[in-house]
């Protein structure tokens, strides 16, 4: 079992030498993704965090306490 | 890697551009410090936070595409040629991993292009990734205290891996369009990277508006100073050592640019690869940095920030031609960027009630337009390239780049995308929160009671403590 290298005999042949060559683009579109989502996470969170703060500052509940468990 | 000399180049280069890297990361640490300084005990850990994103995001981005277009596009595309082919530059590249220049199983990768890009390609991506973080805080300080987070790091990406790419694909590279065809020169980024910042700041805070209290009824505007002088102090002389680095990182250290007999004439270049010294651009360096620290002084009466800021602005307005002028041409014209710095600053502030909290504008877009434009002059008639087909330097060129870089591809970009995320409600921080402070979800943390959280809230005060 190797994920690539696995002799570093004719040093000046080798190129690639980081594990599983060939996946670059399936790694690609997952680095895409990541960053996508990552912006729609925190606008969420963002939203959420004002609106929990608004209400604060309007004097209405704070989250979790209509159900008793602030 | 088989030739000594070929080698001790590619390795020195390697550890060169690294050594950069390492310089220009104060410049992203100082802007975290100065900003956190500059704002008010209610926003420092949104600020914080806000600027601190941009190494995650910047970077990502621009390994996803920001790389990959500064080689692509140079030629525009389709103003002096087709999009080109950069195999090492693509977020899929073999070269983008450890590599070892042997054998390359992609397409578009040469024999010619192993041995250098598979050693340079992380260094050289980094150092320009360093360049970019630099644009999108710049940005930053312009929006404090006042923009949603989330707002503020689409247009991180926007201006740090975007925009600025493509001034430095036209305008930075040794082949691009703006060189070819206007003899465009901007040796350390007066308008690559301050003036694009800086008018992208621009269009970004006229839509955003200015703080809350930040002008009077009448109109007039309220000084409101930095929560901590001596942060911001640390903060700016942590930015100005990381600018040796960026001077350093616009050089490339040594490469063989041929002698007139056809021999080898081996020596430091500009970022278009034409002759320079080290030893130049450090004295050119100090010398417009003192005159614009001096010219800051006397403008302003002896405001200690204002200082630095002129001395930030005195080495942006040289540096389009700080790899050429003589020191003292830089001392004087570096006296002239702290001085449009000041007063354009000012003058927005009064007229058109643009609220600039660290006067970025001023420092990087104004200074930076004026860099541009006396670079014309200075250098007219130089050859902005190796290649003497190319263009001379102008002023015309000159002038044109800067309404490039400042307009084009700043503040038109910065003010539309303002205009939308303000049209989805994305761009400020709602009211009452910019009152209270964006920090208020760490009163939160620091309360477990309700009603010791809300007898807490009505004791903070709105103001500046």
């Amino acid at each position: 079992m190797s994920t690539g290298l696995e002799s570093w005999a004719n040093v000046e042949t080798i190129g690639a030498a980081y594990p599983f060559v060939g996946s670059e683009m399936l790694m690609f579109g997952m680095l895409l993704a990541a960053w996508l989502i990552w912006h729609v996470l925190c606008t969420i969170l963002e939203n959420q965090e004002f609106d929990e703060d608004i209400s604060v500052l309007a004097g209405k509940p704070l989250p979790g306490e209509e159900y008793g468990d602030n | 890697m088989d030739n000594e000399l070929a080698s001790f180049i590619t390795i020195f280069t390697e550890f060169y551009y690294w050594v950069t890297v390492v310089f220009m990361f104060f410049i992203h640490v100082g802007f975290c410090v100065y900003e956190v300084g500059a704002s008010r005990w209610r926003n420092h850990k949104h600020t914080l936070l806000k600027n601190t994103m941009i190494i995650p995001l910047v970077t990502v981005t621009w390994y996803l595409f920001g790389w990959w277009l500064y080689f692509a596009i140079p030629n525009g595309p389709g103003i002096t040629g087709p999009l080109l082919e950069a195999g090492w530059a693509t977020p899929w590249s073999e070269f983008m991993g450890t590599h070892l220049g042997g054998s390359t199983f992609q397409e578009g990768l040469s024999v010619e292009n192993d041995g250098w890009w598979s050693r340079i390609n992380g260094v050289f991506f980094a150092a320009f990734l360093l360049f970019s973080w630099t644009a999108a805080s710049i940005v930053s300080g312009a929006c404090l205290e006042r923009i949603r987070p989330s707002a503020y790091w689409i247009c991180a990406v926007a201006i740090g891996s975007f925009f600025w790419v493509i001034d430095a694909a036209w305008g930075w590279h040794p082949d691009g369009w703006m060189v070819q065809l206007l003899g465009y020169h901007d040796a350390y980024a007066s308008g690559v990277i301050h003036a694009i910042a800086g008018g992208f700041a621009l269009g970004v805070i006229i839509v955003l508006g200015p703080r809350l209290g930040k002008f009077r009824a009448d109109g007039t505007p309220r000084n409101i100073n930095p929560h901590n002088p001596w942060l911001v102090t640390v903060g700016l002389f942590l930015i100005f050592s990381g600018f040796w680095g960026f001077y350093v990182a616009c050089n490339v250290p040594m490469i063989d640019v041929g002698a007139g007999d056809g021999g080898s004439y081996f020596t430091a270049t500009n970022i278009y690869l034409a002759p320079t010294t080290l030893s130049a651009i450090t004295m050119n360096f100090l010398m417009s940095l003192s005159g614009g620290m001096m010219a800051a002084f006397v403008v302003s009466k002896g405001d200690v920030l204002w200082i630095y800021y002129g001395g930030l602005a005195g080495v942006i307005g040289a540096s389009a031609g700080n790899d050429l002028y003589h020191p003292i041409q830089s001392f004087f014209i570096g006296m002239g960027g702290a001085w449009i710095c000041y007063k354009g600053h000012f003058f927005a502030e009064r007229v058109f009630k643009i609220d600039d909290p660290l006067g970025a504008v001023g420092v990087h877009g104004y200074a930076g337009v004026y860099g541009l434009i006396v670079c014309g002059f200075m250098l007219w008639g130089y050859p902005a390239s190796m290649n003497p087909d190319y263009a001379s330097i102008s002023p015309i060129g000159q002038l044109a780049g800067a309404a490039i870089m400042f307009g084009l591809l700043g503040f038109l970009p910065g003010f539309i995308i303002a205009h939308i995320l303000k049209a989805f409600g994305m761009l400020r921080v709602p009211r009452g929160i910019e009152l209270a402070g964006l920090d208020l979800r760490e009163i939160h943390t620091r309360y477990n009671e309700k009603e010791e959280l809300r007898a807490a809230l009505a004791k903070e005060p709105l103001e500046d403590k």
